[in-house]
């Protein structure tokens, strides 16, 4: 995507999160098709496979691949290779942390969607993606930035202000510097804001909680809401976020391209 | 059923601790590297590759 594109994408909206998460696999796999190694990528690790949404595209978009499908739920793989035929023997699966990946570095692209915003710590993740890489190798990243739940989060400060979550989503500098320190070079960029509508901000509260997006670190702080805030915070939220179909929710993506440079020879290795 | 942890699979995985390579030993991969040797469990035919879920090494 040229640069001036980049933030004139306008915002989508979809009916629920599984949307979401295919919307930007698609979009994350546009953006990654043209950036592969030549000859495509041998190998390729794809972390936080989640149900398989992006591996059965990861399948389809790279037959002669080989792919591993890496998460940290056991239970989550075994749903994805329930729903995934390989009838080419060419899909691994493993259970690993994305944090200490449990891979050499054999890898020509690394993809991952939506799921990085989870690690404990960005920087570890993205050192660890820069190892498993080949020199020459490609990682293809889409992560749920700042910005993300805006309306939740604006709605909850003002209904608990003393209250807040202890963390938040990482902000796209953040991500650069920790792409850029792993010793990776961004190739490409594109912000994905995406609106989905739910019937009322109660439905809201519990797909989060069925996404595992609440109880997380980024929802919780030391005290849970009372059952009073939890009311106001519902009925302002209903009240200022109303559509016509229901109330909405903002999710914002930052796709990157991102390359690990190939061992290059300085004029000073000549002599 | 066909063993899903193939010599392909094995030759790619590492020790998330060490990085050192797995060696299969029954229904486990255990690292090869003497100072580490952490075993890590295979359920339903998936490698557990968290140090959360390895087991130390059992005495010689």
């Amino acid at each position: 995507m040229t640069p001036g594109r980049r933030f004139s994408a306008a915002a989508e909206t979809y009916e629920n999160f599984a949307g979401v998460q295919n919307r930007v696999a698609i979009r994350l796999l546009e953006l990654a098709q043209n950036e592969m190694p030549r000859g495509g990528p041998s190998r390729i690790l794809e972390i936080g496979c989640g149900t398989g949404v992006l591996t059965r595209l990861l399948l389809e978009t790279f037959p002669a691949s080989r792919l591993l499908a890496l998460d940290l739920s056991p239970g989550m793989i075994c749903a994805a290779r329930k729903r995934i035929a390989n009838p080419l023997d060419t899909l691994g699966w493993v259970v690993g942390d994305a944090g200490d990946l449990p891979v050499h570095s054999v890898f020509d692209a690394v993809f991952s969607s939506s799921v990085l915003h989870w690690a404990d710590s960005p920087q570890a993740a993205m050192r660890e993606i820069a190892r498993s890489l080949n020199p020459g190798g490609v990682a293809a990243l889409a992560v749920m930035t700042k910005g993300t739940l805006a309306e939740l989060h604006a709605v909850r400060r003002r209904i608990a202000p003393d209250n807040l979550p202890s963390a938040d989503l990482p902000s796209p500098d953040l991500l650069r510097d920790a792409i850029g320190d792993a010793g990776l070079v961004i190739r490409k960029e594109a912000p994905v804001e995406i609106l989905v509508t739910y019937p009322s901000a109660h439905s809201l509260l519990n797909a989060l909680h069925d996404q595992g997006l609440t109880g997380g670190r980024f929802s919780t702080s030391g005290r849970p809401l009372s059952r009073t805030q939890l009311r106001n915070l519902i009925a302002a939220y209903d009240r200022d976020y109303s559509g016509p179909e229901g109330v909405q929710a903002t999710y914002r993506i930052l796709c990157l391209i991102a390359e690990k440079s190939s061992p290059c020879r300085c004029p000073g290795d000549l002599w | 059923m066909d063993d899903p942890i193939t010599d392909d699979l094995l030759a790619i995985l590492a020790c998330p601790k060490c990085k050192a390579p797995l060696a299969r030993q029954a229904d486990l991969l255990v690292c090869t590297r003497l100072e580490c040797r952490l075993r890590y469990p295979i359920r339903d035919g998936i490698p557990i590759l968290l140090m959360d879920e390895a087991e130390l090494p059992s005495p010689a």
